[in-house]
């Protein structure tokens, strides 16, 4: 059965465009139309999920106060019916039963059908002043005097079958922007800007149970300068304030590309000619998006909001150190010791809220089994190439260091990758006069000495 | 404290002369008995520690055991690498969850910032912020407050032994190596070098409703080359 809401806007002057609103209730359902005054909804088959009409009308209404828009709902079998009724009703919320849409158009004025002034003098003369009495006209009669309009008014009176309307399809990576009237100098006052664009980004992408994953803002100067950032997130964040915490922080930082200043305030000695340029817009172009977390919106469990803070504290952290300085480590199966581990993304699953009593597992298990080969703490990136002898009491120089050899203990023979890299080493636990224990290795190919590591 | 002598004697004789104390052998008194104590109740109250000593003295390891004790315990941990030289197998030698510990390598001017948003955040038990460049007072300040904020520990590790850090710091311990003692129990290991022992002074401890002590000193031993082997840092030789 075929079943349409029409979700009418009652903000006089909406803040956020129409596509927001229509994106936004896509939650309820993904066939949507849009018309001048609001968005149609085909709700046939979604309605059982919200627990019949007026629970699904309920929910519209919730999502468009979301969206900051006010709205009345009407609910029908015909989509033209829907939208007349929601036009014309003093009630936010009015449903049609199934079957019922001529009778509940009969008692209206023609007024309410939007019929121009000729049509309206003409059926005036014919006494026809009310949908219940046009419906009782012949489709073709009316035709014939007041052409196609005529015809589509008595079937809409009728609520015959009409051409449906044309389905919205949302692009898929959304691009919001706010123009500022008139343009500000660079300031934080843009934050607020900047806040009302990632709100309806995120309320968008919501109506498709979307977040944003990676998304780019520009702040647009009346000079044609134009400053971006650009944000990738670890994880999708379904809440903007996180977002904007990092934008702000990326904005008040210089430009990475030499970009204007955004946030900086303007000095009180300044002339009018060492004013910056003026800012005139700003836009942010999703550039990614991922499945948004499952967690409904007002039902934030305590380990959905440490996912959340962790997501946003690994973002700023990576969008200002860099994505390859904050990581997990990870072990990697191979005796090269500085290829031993690799980074890998950090997302630690939330804290135990009982800490298990459970013995940790042990590296070795068996009580005759030798315990693993000690290693430094501190290992060089790239060994270092040693001068000296490896016996105790000679002298050991390397770049920057040095000292001479109380006692040594190995080798500890490391070797492998014969198919790739290969490599053969011996390597030596060394303590040195003054109480230091370094780690250091002879390449048995090359018979080199290399330092490898600090025991710190 | 008679059983408690009578414990070591015991234990004494078994270790053939390394005393070796658990937390779990420990009568509770109260205050902290031992280091791991003494680290662990700094942990969940947002302190501020220092950790000196030498270049190889053991600063590092002894901060890093803390990270892999947080970690086992299923906390998150934080170490902030000034030296970008981090090994972290060593810290899974150690026992420690390389899932549950977040290394960031900034420059050297975004070190402290980095570890102010760790410890603000309250999602981690500890950040070890291995040889920062030189904490002025308005940093440590920072950082101390970021610690009260998330109620974590803060361990600074400073690369110079004789850092000065101005005040505000709430432990501050010391680290210097001893030469090797006579370790039974590593014997069967030919090639491993022997225990690393280091001396451990609190120089200054001070948590709220506690009051402040200073200059106990433990010796700490460390296993298997010095640091990463297979440090428990719940094992604590005691001098004697």
């Amino acid at each position: 059965m075929s079943r349409w809401a029409f979700i009418r806007c009652l903000t006089p002057a909406p803040t956020a465009p129409p596509v927001v609103l229509a994106e936004a209730l896509m939650a309820l359902s993904s066939a949507v139309s849009m018309a001048a005054d609001g968005v149609w909804l085909e709700v046939g088959r979604s309605q059982r999920l919200f627990g019949g009409d007026r629970g699904l009308a309920k929910e519209a209404v919730a999502i468009a106060d979301r969206a900051s828009c006010t709205v009345a709902v009407a609910i029908a079998d015909r989509p033209e019916t829907a939208r007349i009724l929601a036009r014309v009703s003093r009630r936010p919320l009015l449903i049609v039963a199934p079957g019922h849409d001529a009778e509940a158009l009969a008692s209206l004025p023609l007024e309410a059908f939007s019929v121009g002034p000729q049509a309206l003098a003409y059926l005036d003369r014919l006494g026809v002043r009310t949908a219940g009495a046009l419906s009782r006209l012949s489709p073709k009669a009316v035709r014939r005097r007041l052409g196609p309009d005529g015809e589509r008014l008595v079937r809409l009176a009728r609520a015959d079958g009409l051409p449906l309307p044309e389905r919205y399809v949302p692009p898929d990576l959304p691009m919001a922007r706010r123009e500022l009237e008139p343009p500000i100098p660079p300031s934080e006052a843009v934050l607020f800007l900047v806040k009302t664009v990632l709100d309806e980004l995120a309320i968008r992408l919501s109506g498709r149970g979307l977040a944003v994953a990676a998304l780019r803002l520009a702040v647009i100067f009346e000079d044609g300068s134009v400053r971006t950032e650009e944000v990738l997130l670890p994880r999708p964040l379904r809440t903007t304030p996180p977002l904007l915490a990092i934008l702000q922080e990326r904005l008040a930082g210089a430009a990475a590309d030499g970009g204007p200043q955004v946030l900086a305030p303007l000095p009180s000695s300044a002339s009018s000619a060492d004013w910056p340029a003026r800012m005139t817009a700003v836009e942010a172009q999703v550039l990614r998006t991922a499945e948004a977390p499952k967690a409904q919106l007002d039902m934030f469990s305590r380990e959905e909001l440490d996912a959340e803070e962790l997501t946003t504290l690994l973002a700023r952290l990576t969008n200002t150190l860099g994505q390859d300085k904050v990581f997990a480590a990870e072990l990697v199966p191979t005796h090269r010791p500085e290829a031993a581990w690799r980074r890998t993304r950090y997302a630690a699953p939330p804290e135990r809220k009982e800490v298990s009593q459970k013995k940790p597992k042990a590296l070795h298990v068996h009580e005759h089994e030798e315990p693993p080969a000690p290693r430094p703490i501190l290992v060089l990136p790239s060994p270092l190439p040693v001068e000296g002898e490896l016996s105790a009491g000679s002298e050991l120089r390397w770049r920057g260091g040095g000292g001479s050899i109380r006692t040594l203990w190995g080798p500890e023979r490391l070797r492998g990758q014969w198919w790739s890299a290969p490599f053969d080493r011996d390597y030596h636990v060394v303590d040195l006069e003054g109480g230091a224990r370094i780690w250091v290795f002879r390449d048995k190919r090359s018979q080199a000495l290399y330092l490898q590591g600090v025991f710190d | 404290m008679e059983v408690v002598e009578a414990l070591r004697e015991e234990l004494r004789k078994r270790s053939g002369g390394t005393l070796v104390i658990t937390e779990s052998s420990e009568a509770s008194s109260g205050t902290p008995r031992s280091l791991d104590e003494l680290l662990a109740l700094s942990r969940g109250r947002g302190t501020l520690g220092v950790i000196s000593g030498r270049w190889s003295s053991g600063k590092t390891s002894l901060a890093l055991a803390q990270v892999a004790r947080a970690t086992r315990a299923g906390q998150r941990a934080a170490i902030v690498d000034g030296t970008g030289w981090i090994f972290p197998p060593a810290l899974a030698l150690m026992e420690g969850d390389l899932t549950k510990t977040l290394v960031l390598q900034p420059p050297a001017e975004r070190a402290v910032w980095a570890a102010e948003q760790v410890l603000r955040s309250g999602l981690f038990a500890l950040a070890a912020l291995l040889e920062p460049r030189r904490l002025d007072r308005a940093a440590l300040r920072r950082l101390q407050l970021a610690a009260e904020r998330g109620s974590a520990l803060c361990l600074l590790i400073p690369r110079d032994p004789a850092s000065t850090l101005p005040g505000l710091i709430s432990l501050r311990l010391h680290v210097s190596a001893l030469p090797p003692g006579e370790v039974a129990t590593l014997q069967r290991v030919p090639i491993a070098a022997p225990a690393r022992r280091r001396r451990v002074q609190v120089v200054h401890q001070r948590f709220a409703g506690q009051g402040q002590g200073q200059g106990q000193g433990i010796e700490l031993l460390a296993p298997g080359g010095g640091t990463a082997g297979q440090e428990r840092p719940s094992q604590i030789s005691v001098a004697g």
